[in-house]
């Protein structure tokens, strides 16, 4: 059976899952509304017109957008854990990498709507300060990439920790500073859309880390 | 080769004790092979090695020859563990099409024992239920159809008479003859003292028994000698 038949499998089940657990997703778009209008309300207050409006909202997004990699990470292969279902597909004849990049791949799906949906709004509340905020998309969708790599590595290192309420949110927290510098520099500089293509290729390394490290990371 | 092999097998979570200490068995085919003993024993342990999804800290557990921690091995084995492994916002049917989808299988219910144990369990009116909907013993049910999907010749299943009422029972126990007469070999665990054993005698099928003790085995009887 190939690779991508088993994790389309495993990606339509997630999703799926994911219709009938309205409140999980539910608490998270609530949650990417709620961050965005505030931050296009205060791009609105402290700069209606120019440039600096889009740039608060950018900065703005990126850290509401490492939030919701806490929100998919506990979606992911923490939720799994808790089910009792994550010994499941660990007794299947499924690769651990390919277990992984399935829940990696979800974790994308959920990030990039939700981001989508935040930046839709934070446009939407920020009425002329935000007018040319649609130029954030392929920045904050680059970051994405990299953010949703981090949340479903950092949910299959926490799997089996206790102390994953206070770890989950810590590791993503740390393992994104990085990526936080390089969008304030990416802002700052006026420079997102090139940058965004430079975000983009650091997620998909940081992709192909993580898959790799997964083999490690889901046996006990 | 026997299907299901434990050589010289080594648990421990934390530097103080093992679990298990140099556990060595063969589940040789047509064979059911039952571990019994206290909580905390290391019974799950040594049933999650053999599934491949506990590595063990010394030594190895081989299915027909082959590591159990590798997919191919693990084509060949069905687990149960005490909780059961099926999604709750899933109907049955769609949570055994999933599981048959990453066994290379279409249709999960188009034959073998699979299908049998469905019919046996009761299960065919619940089919399109969601598992939460469910009460323990039916999700448990269904949780032992999953772990048939495919024939494989490996069953490794925690207590399997837990939770289920004298129907079900029965029935799995029927589930267990076919295969065991399939020449396919059973793993199962039963908590000491417990009646599953004798029950298990009566039904006919002839369990080797062994207790775990101090992370060790110990050959305790078989009704067949």
């Amino acid at each position: 059976m190939s690779v991508l038949l088993q994790v389309k499998r495993m990606i339509w089940k997630d999703l799926l899952l994911e219709t009938r657990r309205v409140s999980e997703f539910g608490a998270a778009l609530v949650f990417a509304v709620s961050a965005a209008s505030l931050i296009g309300f205060a791009a609105n207050k402290f700069a209606p017109s120019g440039i600096t409006g889009t740039l608060i909202a950018g900065l703005g997004l990126v850290l509401v957008e490492v939030f919701l990699a806490v929100f998919t990470a506990i979606m992911g292969f923490v939720r799994e854990a808790d089910k009792g279902t994550l010994e499941g597909m660990r007794s299947s004849p499924v690769e651990p990498v390919v277990v992984f990049l399935a829940k990696l791949v979800f974790t994308l799906i959920l990030l990039e709507t939700l981001v989508a949906v935040s930046t839709g709004a934070a446009i939407f509340f920020g009425g002329t300060a935000l007018q040319d905020a649609y130029m954030l998309f392929p920045l904050l969708a680059s970051a994405g990439i990299y953010l949703a790599s981090v949340s479903a590595f950092a949910s299959a290192l926490s799997v089996y920790i206790e102390a994953r309420g206070i770890l989950l949110p810590t590791l993503i927290l740390v393992l994104s500073a990085p990526l936080i510098q390089d969008v304030i520099i990416l802002v700052e500089g006026g420079f997102y859309g090139h940058g965004s293509w430079m975000l983009a290729l650091s997620g998909l390394g940081f992709m192909i880390v993580a898959s790799w490290l997964s083999r490690y990371i889901l046996e006990v | 080769m026997a299907p299901l092999e434990y050589r010289d097998v080594w648990k421990r979570y934390t530097e103080a004790s093992y679990v298990l200490r140099s556990v060595n068995l063969r589940v040789e085919e047509g064979r059911l092979v039952v571990i019994s003993g206290p909580n905390g024993s290391g019974k799950t342990t040594l049933l999650k090695i053999g599934a491949g999804i506990l590595r063990p800290s010394r030594g190895e557990a081989l299915v027909k020859g082959v590591n159990s921690r590798l997919p191919s091995a693990k084509r060949w084995l069905g687990v149960v563990l005490h909780e059961p492994m099926v999604y709750p916002e899933l109907s049955v049917y769609e949570n055994l099409k999933y599981y048959a989808g990453l066994r290379g299988i279409e249709e999960p219910l188009a034959g073998g024992l699979a299908a049998e144990a469905f019919e046996e369990l009761g299960l065919t009116r619940y089919r399109d239920r969601r598992v939460e909907e469910l009460s323990f013993g039916w999700r448990r049910r269904t949780d032992i159809v999953r772990a048939l999907l495919g024939g494989p010749p490996v069953i490794l299943i925690d207590e399997p008479f837990t939770g289920l009422d004298p129907g079900a029972r029965e029935g799995l126990a029927s589930v267990f003859r076919k295969h065991l007469a399939r020449g396919g070999s059973i793993l199962a665990t039963t908590p000491l003292g417990g009646a599953d054993i004798e029950f298990m005698k009566s039904s006919g099928l002839e369990p080797q028994v062994y207790r775990i003790s101090g992370g060790g085995l110990e050959r305790v009887g078989s009704s067949s000698g």
